[in-house]
């Protein structure tokens, strides 16, 4: 949510939560990498932005110190989460646990629905990744697990999954940013999910969950090789 | 918009927090078994006894829809949404997939202070079986699963599982409630399996660890199935029984 939806929303439904909206957009500067990680949150600043008094923002920013996208500094003082190489190394772990197990479930359950958008999102990474739209890539590579994770048909498995999506998204994000190589994501990203979805659609679930394992835990090179793992400089860039 | 902005704010906190603590209130009764699966839930009746509108009400009631604890049945009626197998079986899954990974994780990284914390849980938890004191083992459960989580040492991991606990709690006092013919069995059972992690952690056996959590986690919703609760229980005999089918037929 940009600076103009946030006017739109509040023209819309003037009665509707302030904290609420305002959290939704601190929250998505974050992800989005408008707001560099390990900057200062300039509160006043976003007051002024958005043309409101600062207690929804303070209620905002103390949910979002929950979630783990903003800390405390001092008394009053707020910055972004930095990011560090650990943290991402963290998240595929974690990725790696729920995403492998993910992929053996919808061995056994996945449809034919499943299969076809697991198809159609390969051809959405090579089509992208021919006209080097990286963001387009990466939103075509988030299809193809979303669906995987969708057709393992458990909710809690698909709640778990979208509580590590703006994470995901986040890191995506600066990689683009960062931009050391011609491309910023593997250009051996379709095969490895083709080989995934032919596991999936001949029902081997351990194939499935091996080469889902294998593949996440491959990311890790891949961030290796594209400078984020090890960049020291990480931290106080921001999208012009 | 200004005014909009400025005025409303403060006014539109007071009555998030009231909702909040509504919720909250309903939530409790509902995960602690004050209304019971299947119960219908009287929301005039709910007002009255908190001394509140139905505003708050109503809101609390979307947001327990949306979460999927109750499911309105008439135009202004909800009722408590009955356990049924397919999630019970998908909530065990999904701790198994969890806490599986983190067993496999801390066996790696835990250092010697929560392995002392995890000893000491298991050795209080010794004493409380002794006394038949169930409830209080609850306790010492907890901090045993929950160190295990820090030891892991990732925080995505414990991202996903605070997602899941309200839904975990919810079994917890479930199966306290409808298993107590056999809670003396299965508490020195999860005591055995407690004491079997804990030797696979201190001896660093990640795969093990991982093994026995899987194995620990499946055995406690088993005791549902073994009492038979869902082929018995009359008040949501119906989908059960579907879903039953439905698993015979695979």
């Amino acid at each position: 949510m940009d600076r103009q939806e946030f006017i739109k929303q509040i023209e819309k439904q003037p009665f509707s939560v302030l904290g609420e909206l305002v959290y939704q957009y601190i929250a998505h500067d974050i992800i989005e990498v408008h707001l560099a990680p390990g900057s200062k949150i300039n509160t006043t600043k976003i007051a002024q932005e958005l043309n409101i008094s600062r207690t929804p923002i303070r209620t905002a920013l103390d949910r979002l110190v929950g979630d783990g996208l903003v800390e405390q500094v001092g008394a009053k003082g707020f910055k972004v989460c930095p990011v560090d190489w650990k943290d991402c190394i963290a998240l595929y772990d974690a990725r790696k646990v729920l995403e492998g197990n993910a992929a053996y479930i919808a061995a056994n359950t996945a449809t034919t629905e499943h299969h076809e958008k697991l198809r159609y999102s390969i051809q959405l990474i090579k089509k992208n990744q021919e006209l080097g739209d990286d963001l387009a890539v990466f939103e075509a590579d988030n299809l193809f697990h979303e669906t995987v994770v969708e057709a393992s048909g458990n909710d809690y498995i698909i709640s778990l999954y979208r509580s590590l999506k703006p994470w995901i998204r986040r890191y995506q994000r600066i990689l683009v940013l960062i931009k050391n190589h011609q491309t910023s994501t593997d250009p051996h990203l379709a095969a490895k999910h083709l080989v995934i979805y032919r596991a999936i659609k001949n029902r081997y679930s351990m194939v499935a969950k091996n080469e889902m394992s294998d593949h996440v835990n491959h990311i890790y090179r891949v961030l290796f090789d594209r400078g984020l793992v090890g960049n020291e400089r990480l931290n106080g860039r921001e999208r012009k | 918009m200004n005014k909009n902005g400025n005025g409303h704010a403060p006014e539109n906190q007071s009555a998030a927090g009231l909702n909040d603590q509504v919720y909250q209130y309903i939530l409790d009764q509902i995960i602690k078994l004050g209304i019971e699966p299947g119960q219908r839930i009287n929301t005039t009746k709910v007002a009255a006894n908190l001394g509140v509108s139905r505003t708050p009400i109503r809101s609390a009631m979307d947001r327990l829809c949306e979460e999927g604890f109750v499911e309105s049945v008439s135009d202004r009626g909800y009722r408590v949404i009955p356990i049924a197998m397919s999630d019970c079986f998908n909530l065990c899954d999904a701790r198994k997939i969890l806490e599986g990974g983190a067993a496999y994780m801390a066996a790696n990284n835990i250092g010697a202070k929560d392995l002392e914390i995890l000893e000491h849980s298991i050795v209080d938890a010794k004493l409380c079986l002794k006394n038949n004191e169930y409830d209080a083992f609850a306790e010492y459960d907890t901090i045993f699963h929950e160190t295990l989580f820090n030891a892991a040492n990732n925080r995505y991991l414990k991202i996903m599982h605070d997602r899941m606990k309200i839904k975990i709690d919810r079994y917890r006092y479930f199966i306290s409630f409808y298993c107590r013919s056999t809670a003396a069995e299965d508490t020195r059972h999860a005591l055995e399996k407690h004491s079997c992690i804990f030797r696979a952690l201190k001896n660093r056996y990640s795969s093990v660890a991982q093994n026995e959590m899987e194995e620990h986690i499946a055995y406690t919703y088993r005791t549902l199935f073994n009492l038979g609760w869902f082929i018995n229980s009359q008040r949501n005999s119906k989908e059960n029984l579907s879903d039953l089918d439905e698993l015979m037929e695979k």
